[in-house]
């Protein structure tokens, strides 16, 4: 990369960490340190609620699969401003109405001790691993790209997010996001104007092209439990997993705590209620117009450059071969696009030109599918070759510049998620465990201490997670997976706890029973998809947790 | 444990500004699908 954007990229870290470190002032206590003294301005909170969601993966994966898959994914998120306008009426008031630090701090006033430890723990867990994925995500590709070992892809991630999130806490963590999804939004529209320019045909013309390969098909409205990307998962589904996301998840109830009112609190959720869909269409534009620009230049057979080497060295013949092939059809594919951008609108020909040119994009598809197989067995590793679309795009082709406000994008979006996770992993790892149940009578000056000490301890756990991610490839998936089980179970013991009559037997009972049905469904019919455990989780814990609550039965009495 | 309840006024004003916000928040979501499904109608169908 040219030393301008190594500029660009080192101005944006020694900006976002002063700034950070300059927010320490005013930390003297828990509150402030962990909730700002709940007077960050509504606007702040909603930004760092949209930039904690968006992480590097979305910038690097998200973009990759609008390239390769079209702008389907959105439907994902149809469910968000629905289930933003059922927390802003129930979880919103009362979390922040209790005045609490975490959201499992709220569960021991509802129900008792060992449901908060329980959901605190299973948090810990689930959030210190993903922490760990989402800067092992875009260390993998930096190393790949730029030839660095991971150690150093991670420590460029790591170390100054947990420097400006120890010292700085959560002012620093809500400021710095603040900053970082301004960038990030620059470097997505920056993106487009600039793929819009390069693209040498109209845009109108562009998208017919796209859409002929399908991948403006946004909509899929067929109820299919095991399709994850159909508008009834992502509206039922989706609804669900976004109420569990924002509405336990302490990396998110954090954010809204630290607003100055519960309507403020409300206003900063509704900001993602807004600009989700419409930011992650543009997330997915990105993708969609760089496939576009593919068609008229000759991509890589194959885009992650570590792989491409291997392939190189030892499938020599194989791999010639299918370049040979994949030039030849990706010349037809050219001339093909540009005769159907050039036939008239509503004419026979043009349905035939866009016919013949989705047949020549089929047969590049086939022979790139080819060279992916060869790559997994060459390699013996899964080539997630999607990941690498849009970082070779940005180095390969975007103007002098442009490429240092993209990688400076694409660490925004880790460090913003990241910090927000390691803010909230201590604050649970400080309220839930050590305040309540070793050092109770503790001094503000030693908690604070303590909070700072489990923000670097955590910190340094994230990072060693991600730097033997690859090894430790199916232990976070293992990880992952069994996270899905009770993500809805604890989103149905907060529905219960907004159900007068439940009692604290019934939320720790149901919280058990939810995750064990979610884990029968799971083993039982694998094939459907992630999105409806979070139903049936929350589901099951309201009506089993209800049931054993009734008074006249002999097993509720507490 | 639930929140302080606020006086019954207030309640009351509390109602109308989230009805008034989620007619809000339903009308952005519609446009926002509406958006998308004419770019699906136009060069998708």
């Amino acid at each position: 990369m040219h030393p301008l954007n190594w500029t660009i990229v080192i101005v944006y870290i020694v900006w976002v960490m002063t700034d950070g470190i300059r927010r320490a002032r005013g930390t003297r206590e828990l509150e402030g340190y962990f909730l700002g003294n709940r007077s960050i301005p509504w606007w702040a909170v909603g930004l760092s609620v949209m930039a904690t969601q968006l992480s590097a993966v979305t910038l690097i994966g998200t973009t990759g699969q609008g390239a390769t898959d079209g702008m389907r994914f959105v439907q994902f998120y149809f469910g968000l401003p629905i289930a933003m306008v059922i927390l802003g009426v129930t979880l919103v008031p009362f979390l922040h109405g209790a005045r609490v630090f975490t959201a499992y701090e709220y569960l021991e006033r509802r129900f008792d001790a060992k449901t908060r430890s329980l959901t605190a723990f299973l948090f810990l867990i689930s959030r210190g691993m993903s922490a760990g994925t989402i800067i092992a995500a875009p260390a993998v590709v930096f190393s790949a790209i730029f030839g660095w070992d991971i150690v150093w892809s991670v420590a460029l991630i790591g170390v100054p997010t947990i420097i400006y999130t120890m010292i700085g806490g959560v002012q620093a963590v809500t400021w710095a996001d603040v900053k970082q999804m301004v960038l990030i939004v620059a470097a997505l529209v920056g993106l487009v104007v600039v793929l819009i320019v390069r693209i040498p045909v109209a845009p109108d013309e562009a998208l017919h092209i796209a859409g002929a390969t399908g991948r403006l098909k946004v909509f899929d409205f067929s109820f299919n439990l095991t399709n994850t990307y159909t508008f009834w998962s992502g509206i039922i589904g989706g609804t669900f997993l976004m109420l569990s996301y924002f509405g336990t998840d302490q990396s998110q109830v954090q954010r809204y705590l630290t607003a100055r009112s519960v309507d403020e609190a409300r206003s900063s959720l509704l900001m993602s209620a807004y600009w989700k869909i419409p930011l992650q269409a543009l997330v997915l534009l990105v993708g969609v117009l760089v496939f576009l620009f593919y068609q008229f230049q000759a991509p890589p057979l194959l885009y992650n450059p570590v792989h491409e080497r291997a392939v190189r060295e030892r499938a020599a013949a194989e791999y010639g071969a299918l370049e040979t092939q994949h030039a030849s059809a990706l010349a037809e594919r050219d001339r093909l696009a540009r005769l159907a951008a050039s036939t008239g609108e509503e004419t026979p020909e043009r349905a035939v030109a866009l016919s013949a040119y989705s047949a020549s994009n089929d047969r590049v598809t086939a022979i790139r599918d080819t060279a992916l197989t060869l790559a997994q067995r060459t390699t013996g590793e899964n080539p997630r070759d999607v990941n690498y679309i849009i970082p070779r795009f940005v180095l390969d082709w975007l103007p002098l510049g442009f490429a240092g406000i993209f990688v400076a994008a694409v660490l925004a979006a880790a460090m913003s998620s990241i910090a927000a996770e390691l803010n909230s992993l201590a604050t649970a790892t400080v309220i839930d465990f050590y305040r309540r149940w070793i050092r109770s009578n503790a001094s503000e000056s030693h908690l604070l201490n303590v909070s700072r000490a489990a923000t670097g301890f955590w910190g340094i756990f994230c990072c060693i997670v991600a730097t033997y991610a690859v090894s430790l490839g199916s232990l976070i998936e293992v990880v992952n997976r069994y996270g899905s089980f009770f993500y809805g179970s604890i989103l149905g013991v907060f529905l219960l706890a907004m159900i007068p009559w439940a009692r604290p037997i019934g939320a720790f009972v149901g919280l058990i029973v939810g995750m064990s049905t979610v884990a029968a469904v799971n083993f039982g019919a694998p094939q459907v998809s992630f999105l409806w455990h979070n139903v049936v989780g929350a589901v099951t814990v309201v009506f089993v947790g209800s049931l054993l609550s009734v008074p006249k039965l002999p097993f509720s009495r507490n | 444990v639930t929140a302080p309840e606020p006086p019954v006024r207030d309640r009351q004003a509390d109602r109308a500004r989230f009805r008034k916000t989620l007619a809000r928040v339903m009308i952005a979501q519609v446009i926002a699908l509406l958006l998308l499904g004419v770019l699906q109608l136009r060069y998708a169908a």
